[in-house]
């Protein structure tokens, strides 16, 4: 399949609050109740639709393991965007949000789109962390927030397409320089986007030859 | 950037086998190969970051490039520096594209005619070149299109002292280079014949060269494979060389597989793309983390000798020199047909050793998903010669063999899917090789990702680095054994299905096979030495650990 951009995401956050789950659903739209933990990381790829635009997703599922932290922090760079995920039935996974945020900021570029996520939004009975907490630490810390369930599904199309349409808005304000892979995008082969860079690039080359030109004379 | 630019494969080594290859065959080859290599070589050190590993110092690989052209050239003497010097690509400012080298070459003024000459010679093959590769510019294209560019303005300069130190040569020159030169017309230029010419052939070595550099380095790994394919005492050489393939241009060439899949898309839907297929199975992603990780192990490495003095540096350089020697390839002395042997042998003894080598790494790393990628691998295989044998049995009636009986027994019962199976065209199998070993390849190189994950992750009861060096090179080749006998079998089942196929369908279909077999194996042998650092790194530790204690 074609594509006219490729985003870079990770997911973060703390063992066992669904990250891999989030995932499946994304990419295979099925839920499996028993997951094995990740080790270092996993990938998983999809296409999806952003104004007309095919924008290829490739997701770097992190593990959440404490002691696998050093090795996962090596995959942060690079990414475009970023799910940060707690569990709302466990208080500890919202408390250590504060030092995820930090890694993620310190090992990835600052344009990154951070989507805060609150999982398991189908287990209302055991909820432990309110939604209010979660949008007021999203917003004290510019981040998008929204409430999924790995299980029903809720949300997660929502959680993943917004955030790229929120990378696709940074892109076409000129936030992110897309020619740099370090920002966590690639511009698909043969595209419009391709194409019309294609044509900036032959214009410079216009420029540099005369430069060239008087150079020899 | 690290100036160590080792490799698994000597700078000697190199130079031999390259001298080898030119010496084999036709002039047109040896050049393509000469310089293909050349390029590899000159990629590397551009991209010595991302693969170099080692302590070994690199003056050896710099100088490569030298040695080389000398041994690629019935060139006077007096052009070689001047090509080798186009290839010196040390580091420039990010720059412009080739295509913006041969535009200013063509809006070169009246004056230049003799420039502008090579130049359109240099421009067509750039095309050609670009229409092989795609319209990606690579970095390595980038900067070599900036130094082709400074060369060019620096000549410029000298040109006419040149033309007349070189004047003897040049007159024996074009005889030489008639054969395979640009129609240079001598007529248009202003400084006459010598400096035409002399222009015309610096020039377009220069210009193949830099500019050529992704197309050839692509033809040439091809033309490498096809001549493997008739000549056996090659095919160690090419083994040799294609070891120092880096990544990054494997993943460029996934990516230009992928372009020339979406040019054809229209007119042929239905073509396997190994790369493609790869990338799908996440073999690409894998690749890239593993990379991420070897190059902060690199790092890690770095900067921990440069803390270290004296007795101390030498004896940690020893220890991981120790670990770096286990991972070179051995000139191993089996001939092909033990090989041969051994990898059948492998079969189904493939999964408890795998299982086992893992164990003995003291990693939690299960080979569940390679295992389940072989089998599905093997078992498709087994269905497609099972129908296959029921054909050939239904030929061959004079001596059906017990085995035969046995399995027409079956099919009367169930007849409608033989036939099912029996439909399946040649076409259908080579997509199902190409992908199986594409998704096979995949998995093995998530494996040993795995590993370097785990080896990093530090576990309690560890083996020393150099142990696990052993282990993993048994793992390794243990891998690339398996894939190429499935990529034997593949092209196997393949020939005897499409028996009643012509050649000109059949045959690209099998040596398609064959070569990504290949290209897979060289895959793994990457991903393999991309381990290196990681396991320094967990050495440097462990040996640390043992110290505070």
């Amino acid at each position: 399949m074609s594509y006219a951009y490729l985003f870079k995401y990770i997911i973060i956050g703390d063992t066992g609050v669904g990250k891999s789950c989030l995932l499946l659903q994304f990419t295979d739209k099925r839920f499996q109740p028993v997951h094995d933990l990740t080790i270092g990381v996993e990938f998983g790829a999809r296409m999806i639709n952003i104004d007309n635009k095919q924008i290829k997703l490739q997701i770097w599922d992190t593990a959440g393991q404490e002691s696998f932290r050093s090795i996962t922090r090596s995959y942060y760079r690079g990414a475009a965007g970023a799910l940060l995920v707690y569990d709302i039935t466990r208080r500890e996974t919202f408390n250590h949000l504060t030092s995820w945020l930090e890694d993620a900021r310190q090992h990835s570029s600052s344009n990154m789109v951070i989507m805060l996520i609150g999982n398991k939004s189908d287990l209302e009975s055991r909820r432990d962390v309110r939604k209010e907490e979660g949008e007021s630490f999203a917003r004290e810390h510019g981040l998008v927030f929204m409430e999924t369930s790995a299980k029903t599904a809720a949300n997660v199309e929502e959680a993943f397409i917004n955030t790229a349409k929120e990378i696709y808005q940074k892109i076409q304000q000129g936030l992110f320089d897309v020619n740099n892979e370090a920002n966590g995008i690639k511009i698909g082969p043969q595209q419009p986007a391709g194409a019309s860079s294609g044509a900036g690039a032959g214009s410079r080359h216009g420029a540099q030859g005369s430069g060239d030109t008087s150079n020899c004379c | 950037m690290s100036g160590i630019t080792s490799d698994s494969v000597p700078a000697e080594v190199m130079a031999v086998s390259g001298s080898d290859l030119l010496a084999s065959d036709t002039k047109q080859q040896d050049e393509t190969i000469g310089i293909s290599h050349e390029s590899s070589q000159v990629e590397q050190r551009h991209d010595s970051h991302n693969t170099s590993h080692g302590q070994e110092e690199g003056t050896a690989t710099l100088e490569q490039p030298l040695t080389e052209e000398h041994s690629s050239g019935e060139r006077p003497e007096n052009f070689t520096p001047e090509c080798s010097e186009s290839v010196n690509l040390d580091p420039e400012p990010e720059s412009e594209g080739l295509d913006e080298q041969s535009s200013s070459d063509l809006g070169a003024s009246p004056k230049e005619s003799v420039w502008g000459t090579w130049g359109s010679w240099g421009k067509s093959l750039l095309s050609t070149a670009s229409a092989t590769v795609g319209h990606g510019l690579t970095t390595v294209k980038e900067k070599a299109g900036a130094t082709l560019r400074i060369r060019n303005a620096s000549s410029e300069g000298e040109q006419p002292a040149q033309a007349e130190s070189t004047a003897t040569e040049t007159e024996e020159a074009p005889q030489k280079y008639s054969a395979d030169d640009p129609p240079s017309s001598p007529s248009s230029g202003s400084r006459g014949v010598f400096s035409t010419i002399t222009s015309a052939v610096q020039n377009t070595g220069k210009s193949v060269l830099t500019g050529g550099l992704d197309a050839l380095e692509f033809i040439g790994k091809k033309t490498m494979n096809v001549l493997a394919e008739s000549d056996p005492g090659f095919k160690k050489t090419k083994i040799l060389m294609e070891r120092t393939v880096s990544l990054s241009q494997l993943l460029r060439e996934a990516k230009e597989k992928e372009k020339q899949r979406l040019a054809q898309q229209l007119s042929d839907e239905r073509t396997a793309h190994y790369g493609l297929l790869f990338d799908e199975f996440q073999g690409l992603s894998h690749l890239e983390a593993l990379e991420i990780l070897s190059n902060e192990s690199e790092a890690k490495i770095q900067s921990f000798l440069t803390s270290l003095n004296g007795a101390e540096l030498e004896m940690v350089k020893n220890e991981l020199i120790a670990i770096k020697e286990i991972f070179l390839p051995k000139e191993s002395d089996d001939n092909e047909e033990d090989q041969e042997k051994k990898a059948a042998d492998i079969g189904e003894e493939f999964v408890s050793m795998l299982t086992e080598l893992l164990f003995e790494l003291h990693v939690a790393a299960t080979p569940d998903k390679l295992n389940k990628a072989r089998k599905k691998a093997h078992d498709w295989l087994e269905e497609t010669n099972f129908s296959t044998s029921l054909e050939m049995g239904g030929k061959n009636e004079e001596k059906p063999t017990e085995d035969d009986e046995g399995k027409k027994a079956e099919t009367r019962e169930g007849d409608n899917e033989a036939e099912e199976k029996k439909r399946k065209t040649v076409e259908d199998i080579y997509m199902l090789s190409i992908e199986s070993l594409a998704e096979v390849t995949a998995r093995c190189i998530e494996q040993l990702h795995k590993v370097a994950e785990l080896i990093l992750h530090g576990q309690e009861v560890e083996k020393p680095a150099r142990d696990q060096a052993k282990v993993l090179t048994n793992l390794t080749s243990a891998m690339c054994n398996d894939v190429s006998s499935l990529s034997k079998k593949f092209s196997d089942s393949l020939t005897t299905i499409g028996s009643n196929q012509k050649a000109e369908v059949l045959t690209p279909m099998v040596s398609s096979v064959l070569l990504e077999g290949c290209n897979s194996t060289t895959y793994i042998q990457d991903a393999f030495q991309l381990l290196l650092p990681v396991l320094q790194v967990s050495h440097i530790q462990t040996a640390s650990l043992k110290t505070q204690q």
